[in-house]
């Protein structure tokens, strides 16, 4: 009775260890204002998004690896073609967005925002006719999930790490 | 606040055209095209990109150096779809459907070598042959499009971070 109870306990803690040792761990998360579009993992634990709502105005949030805010446009209302991330990393984030015309747009980790501007007409991180952000939803640590309440169709980001 | 300010930053960008001092930095521009897509960044300064005419004319393939010189051009015999696979400073993929998908993988000296896979066929997932997407950024910059005001015509620009 005894070894069987032994046996069993072994099998339940093995078992339990490796359920543990293979569990993703969320890490934080962020409610946003509007339906995800886009998600771009800046590599090392951050990631910036944009999202639509039901006008179609867009915006573009940059969250830091603890899920914390490091740049937000505000709602770009009037934009038929909403926003789109170019590139994120630790250092930067990339995007277009409709403000008033369209245009490309350069954010430093502090939160600076610049234009990308050229001679002779207006610059966009992608070509106009195919305006579709892809999403990178990994890094080397984790990955990021957008978590749908069905009941009030609030979209939150969420960070998990692989373990 | 914060978008007024980007707002009103981004007129004067437009209006002065890279003369108030911002971050990136135009380094070189290429091309005046009707159309550019599928930019394929190089991870090292170059980029690849599918030059789109318009009114059914032939599009073209372009291989593009860290200095915007041109490694390589073809020039299409229809404008059916192009779709650019990899791009490394080394060699350039490419697909284009001509009955049926058909890969060549060019060198940097130009020589094109068709890529097989014995009895097999090869393809696109279908979304990419539909909608061929750009990776514009790499370590130390980024590729924009330029649309030129009012002719609409593009031209691919090379910016460094900083």
């Amino acid at each position: 009775m005894t070894t069987r109870f032994t046996v069993y306990s072994a099998i339940l803690v093995i078992g339990g260890g490796c359920l543990t040792a293979r569990a993703l761990t969320e890490q934080w998360r962020y409610v946003t204002r509007a339906a995800v579009q886009q998600i771009a993992a800046d590599g090392k634990g951050g990631c910036a998004y944009v999202d639509k709502d039901a006008s179609n105005w867009a915006s573009v949030v940059w969250l830091n690896q603890k899920g914390a805010v490091q740049y937000a446009t505000g709602v770009l209302t009037g934009s038929f073609m909403g926003a789109i991330i170019n590139g994120c990393s630790a250092n930067q984030l990339l995007y277009t967005g409709m403000i008033g015309f369209p245009m490309m747009a350069q954010v430093d980790k502090k939160g600076k925002a610049l234009p990308v501007a050229a001679f002779g007409g207006y610059v966009l991180g992608m070509p106009l006719m195919m305006p579709f952000g892809t999403s990178l939803l990994n890094d080397k640590k984790g990955f990021f999930v957008i978590n749908v309440n069905t009941n009030t169709e609030v979209n939150t980001v969420v960070r998990y790490l692989y373990k | 606040m914060n978008n007024g300010i980007l707002t009103t930053g981004i007129l004067l960008g437009a209006l002065l055209g890279g003369m108030c001092g911002m971050a990136a930095t135009q380094r070189w521009s290429y091309d005046d095209a009707p159309a550019i897509i599928g930019i394929m960044a190089d991870g090292s300064g170059g980029c690849s990109y599918v030059r789109w005419e318009t009114n059914d004319l032939p599009s073209a393939v372009v291989w593009l150096d860290k200095n915007g010189a041109l490694i390589y051009r073809a020039d299409l015999t229809t404008n059916l779809p192009v779709t650019i696979v990899n791009c490394t400073k080394k060699q350039l993929t490419y697909a284009t459907w001509q009955d049926s998908w058909r890969f060549v993988q060019v060198a940097r000296d130009g020589t094109v070598t068709p890529v097989t896979a014995g009895d097999q066929t090869l393809t696109v997932p279908i979304l990419a042959q539909e909608l061929p997407v750009s990776f514009t950024t790499d370590r130390k910059g980024f590729f924009g499009l330029l649309v030129r005001v009012p002719s609409s015509r593009v031209t691919l620009i090379r910016y460094d971070n900083k």
